[in-house]
């Protein structure tokens, strides 16, 4: 009794899972059959393709501004940096800028003695950050309005200074006002945050950096 | 930057429709076929709309921002609109803007990758970029580029590699490199010396990740990599890294 029970339900389960395969089957033949036309009139329709937009997810831009290099004085900073923006929130942006370290304390009053070279002083980074924006719009008078955004950054990189590498960290904030379609003045400020021994112990430095800007998207 | 004069004749050829227009000034038209479409003051949710243009209006289609499109209406107002109200206007003939209109290469079939990553070679921080590109769909060649800035050293590793990821239609999906490239390592200067003991030597490396396509053109990946630096001492120098990848297709 079991067995035809379940032969019956095998037969019904294999009937309901075919039939409409075979339904869509058919009805697939007919459409097919259907859309095919009498005379191939041979022109390729052509495809809409998006080079007819612009597409604007890269920004580039150069900056420049001050560094304040942990005990080495505050310096000029000039850099330039590459984003993208994934969407309206976030975007990726990899930085580079140079700087040259100033005279420590120590180095002014005691007279002659040297803690870096010439070449020592010289620093330059780069980093990797992801960004936030705050998008919003800046009122300038009444009638002229900007949009523009207040953006948070992380992000990791390299510090070459006195004569290393040093892993860096940089948390930063940047305010941007977008002019026109394609052109951007932004303002940052970001702590560069390495660990140095120079002064003897190791310790871990901020490096405050604020700059100005002017971008392009492309 | 306003460009009105464009336009568009749109001329029927036995069925196909053939789009011809002014060599530069050509532009993209669509027309409105939802009861309306919004359009924002800026490219992203919270710029207030400002605008509406009803339906059977058509509007050009300048810019796209991420997800957002640049549109000028007929009457000269030009305003933003999110990509998924976009893919509803026609474009041509029954055609809606979202069908016909590529804007991203399939995971599976992208041509390159261009990527960054963090995390660790040995115990110290390490950073590292590459780019790829993917001749077959399971096959890629790639260059990277790593440094890994320890406490007592700096290491530089330049490579090159093949990579084989197999099931591409996997969600996170798996994928095995092997590589060749030099290792340079450079003491830090205050602990050890003058720096004039860097060193140079030959290195091989096999890697496993797992690869994860986000979202639009996005992809995350986890990598485990071991690299054997050919030393001209007896041993050979095993190092291991693993690294948090983000990167970008195209």
């Amino acid at each position: 009794m079991d067995t035809r029970f379940f032969s019956l339900f095998l037969a019904t389960l294999s009937l309901t899972l075919i039939l409409p395969a075979t339904a869509i089957a058919n009805d697939n033949t007919a459409q097919i059959t259907a859309n095919e036309p009498v005379v191939d009139p041979k022109i390729a329709r052509r495809m809409v393709d998006e080079s007819l937009i612009d597409v604007d997810d890269f920004e580039f831009g150069v900056f420049a501004g001050i560094i304040n290099i942990e005990d080495f004085g505050s310096n000029s900073l000039q850099g330039a940096s590459l984003s993208y923006h994934i969407n309206e929130n976030f975007f990726s942006k990899i930085s580079y800028g140079q700087a040259t370290a100033g005279q420590t304390s120590f180095e002014r009053l005691s007279g002659g003695s040297q803690l870096l070279t010439p070449e020592q002083r010289e620093l330059s980074y780069y980093d990797v950050s992801m960004g936030y924006n705050l998008n919003g719009e800046t009122f300038i008078s009444k009638s002229t309005v900007f949009n523009s955004s207040t953006y948070l950054m992380l992000g990791v990189g390299s510090t070459k200074f006195a004569g290393d590498n040093r892993f860096t960290v940089n948390v930063g904030a940047g305010y941007r006002i977008i002019l026109s379609d394609y052109f951007i003045v932004h303002l940052d400020m970001s702590d560069h945050i390495f660990d140095n021994e120079i002064l003897g112990s190791e310790n871990t430095t901020h490096n405050l950096s604020f700059t100005a800007g002017l971008s392009l998207f492309f | 930057m306003s460009v009105i004069v464009a336009m568009y004749c749109v001329s029927c050829n036995i069925g196909a429709e053939e789009v011809t227009a002014d060599s530069d000034t050509e532009q993209l038209r669509v027309t409105v076929t939802q009861p309306f479409i919004e359009l924002h003051s800026g490219p992203a949710n919270g710029y207030p709309v400002f605008h509406v243009v009803e339906h059977g209006q058509m509007v050009a289609v300048l810019i796209r921002r991420t997800s957002w499109y640049k549109v000028l209406t007929d009457t000269g107002i030009a305003g933003w609109v999110a990509a998924h109200s976009l893919a509803d206007t026609n474009v041509s003939n029954g055609k809606s803007f979202g069908e016909e209109v590529v804007t991203l290469t399939p995971f599976n079939e992208r041509d390159f990758e261009v990527g960054v990553s963090a995390g660790f070679l040995e115990g110290s921080s390490a950073l590292g970029a590459h780019i790829s590109w993917q001749f077959t769909e399971t096959l890629s060649a790639s260059i990277h580029y790593d440094q890994a800035l320890g406490d007592v050293s700096e290491n530089r590793v330049a490579s090159i590699a093949i990579s084989h990821q197999p099931f591409t239609q996997w969600s996170y999906s798996p994928y095995f490199a092997l590589g060749a490239g030099i290792i340079d390592t450079k003491p830090r200067t205050p602990l050890i010396g003058s720096g004039d003991e860097n060193r140079r030597s030959d290195a091989l490396m096999f890697s496993v990740g797992i690869k994860k396509h986000l979202t639009r053109n996005f992809i995350l990946a986890i990598e485990y990599k071991n690299i054997s630096a050919l030393t001209n001492r007896d041993e050979t120098e095993e190092l291991e890294q693993w690294t948090l990848g983000f990167s970008v297709y195209f």
